[in-house]
């Protein structure tokens, strides 16, 4: 009887203690830090429980596991993730500057350079697809091509390593962004549309949305269809509730659930692993060169327009919203304070969002 | 490994080719439904107060700051004097505070208008632990301690 009480710690292992203090860390990263706190704090819970000697919790049988079958097995969760994140959105900028829908499209050559540079270093080409697509910067987009296509183990690290660079994209963009453009380059004031967004267009436009992409790039439908479905919501204005329940409650209990099974699969055996330090070098790699490509096309654009563009909304194209956003227009007002970048910027930003996921359906149309 | 690479960068230029191809057709469509339905012309209201905001100053600047009451007038037409400069120094104020305000570019109507909004739907994050400002309990809701 007494060593039925005591069982756990008959099972303590140095690799599930590392595991803790992973988890502790990442704790630590989320609270303290406000890393991405929304994702890293029920991760890092995700992780405690998995890895606590003697519960089962994350086994098929126990709570994570049957969580982890309901939702992130099938893609759900990474889908209900993005109704919100569309009904979070606001694609008015881009419908207001529509040109700005390339820079979206450069950022994402981050995505296949990392796909290759993971084939040059000997992963699989599935493998390779779900390291590279970290430099879509979109969480769920992730998760949802990683789950479909990364081997036994590799999801949780993948996924860890795309929310902490996420976190930390004002670290990684402002030194590439300052070391690509000039003074003057920088130091450029946008003009502001002249005309707002008409109703018709913002709600026509998430339906088009759907049924093009469902004929351009079938795979990329489920992703692109909510996060288009959740912006119809915010937009067509006649089902406010609706459109309230995905920006809060949805997305808020999704996050609890998605966080904690990501989580869960951080086991010792697939996490310490010398291949999960190859992975997060590759998604840096893949969010530097995401950054880079974006902004050599935001360059084009400069001198396309005769010096009207501001280069660093290029970098804005990477699809971590709005926080891309946000160090381009940072970037820009520690040259010139006057100088408030921000909603242009914002355009990049949200169609780096489609095209992440639309890069994702492609990997995912092209490798199953 | 070479085929593996062949592959990849086969990949990559048929991924960046359907990303770039979709992504040009999302602007085509996008330029032509601002065509079909144009938005309303963004009235500056900023510049247009501007305006009015310099008449204002420019018939401030007409009246004779140096009239004196005369010494034989009633009371009634001095209280009307103080009351008008009250109104002028009121209108001063005004005339400085908004011809700040339209001196930069952050004061264009789209750009405020368009940070609000944004700023007000884009959701937020919870303040960090130790930041957050606790209230304490009311059950009866009647606030004071």
């Amino acid at each position: 009887m007494p060593e039925d009480i005591f069982v756990a710690f008959s099972e303590v292992t140095i690799s599930g203690l590392a595991m803790i203090g992973i988890s502790l860390v990442m704790m630590y990263l989320g609270v303290a830090r406000k890393y991405e706190p929304l994702l890293l704090v029920p991760i890092s819970i995700g992780c405690l429980l998995a890895n606590l000697p003697g519960t089962k919790i994350a086994d098929d049988e126990g709570f994570l596991g049957i969580l982890r079958t309901a939702g992130l097995d099938n893609e759900l969760f990474p889908l209900l993730m993005f109704l919100g994140v569309g009904a979070l959105t606001d694609f008015t900028p881009l419908v207001q500057r529509p040109v700005t829908v390339l820079l979206g499209a450069a950022s994402q050559f981050g995505i296949f350079a990392a796909l290759i540079l993971a084939l040059l270093l000997g992963w699989s080409v599935e493998n390779a697809g779900a390291i590279g697509i970290i430099g879509s910067a979109d969480g769920p987009t992730t998760i949802y091509v990683a789950s479909k296509l990364a081997g036994e183990g590799l999801l949780a690290p993948i996924a860890v390593a795309a929310y902490s660079y996420m976190a930390m994209v004002p670290i990684i963009q402002p030194p590439i962004m300052k070391l690509l453009t000039t003074k003057k380059e920088r130091m450029v004031k946008m003009s502001y549309p002249s005309k707002s967004a008409s109703y018709k267009a913002r709600v026509s436009f998430p339906i088009i949305v759907i049924i093009l992409t469902s004929l351009i790039a079938p795979e990329a439908t489920p992703l692109v269809g909510m996060l288009m479905f959740g912006n119809l919501l915010r937009e067509v204005g006649v089902v406010d509730r609706l459109a309230k329940s995905t920006q809060n409650e949805l997305i808020n209990v999704t996050t609890i659930f998605l966080g904690l099974t990501v989580g869960s699969t951080m086991s010792a055996d697939s996490f310490l692993e010398t291949r999960t330090l190859g992975i997060f070098v590759l998604g840096l790699g893949a969010f530097a060169i995401a950054t880079t490509s974006g902004l050599m096309f935001g360059k084009l654009m400069y001198y396309a327009s005769k010096g009207t563009i501001n280069p660093l909304i290029g970098a804005a194209g990477v699809s971590a919203v709005p926080m891309a956003a946000r160090v381009a227009h940072r970037v820009a007002q520690d040259e010139d304070p006057d100088n408030f970048l921000i909603m242009h910027a914002m355009g990049p930003n949200v169609a780096g969002v489609l095209g992440s996921a639309i890069a994702g359906g492609v990997i995912l149309g092209v490798l199953m | 490994m070479t085929d593996n690479i062949n592959e990849g960068i086969y990949i990559a230029g048929v991924g960046m080719g359907l990303v770039f191809l979709t992504l040009v057709v999302f602007m085509i469509i996008l330029l032509v439904l601002n065509k079909i339905f144009p938005g309303e012309e963004i009235v500056d209201e900023v510049d247009s107060k501007s305006a009015d905001v310099m008449e204002s100053a420019e018939t401030f600047n007409r009246i004779d700051m140096n009239y004196s009451v005369p010494a034989d007038k009633g009371l009634g037409s001095r209280i009307a004097a103080i009351a008008v400069g009250m109104y002028l120094t009121m209108e001063e104020d005004k005339v400085v505070r908004i011809a700040n305000a339209s001196n930069d570019g952050e004061s264009r109507a789209w750009n405020k208008e368009s940070q609000n909004s944004f700023w007000n739907s884009q959701g937020s994050r919870p303040s960090a632990y130790g930041s957050r400002s606790y209230k304490p309990y009311d059950p009866k809701g009647i606030g004071g301690s």
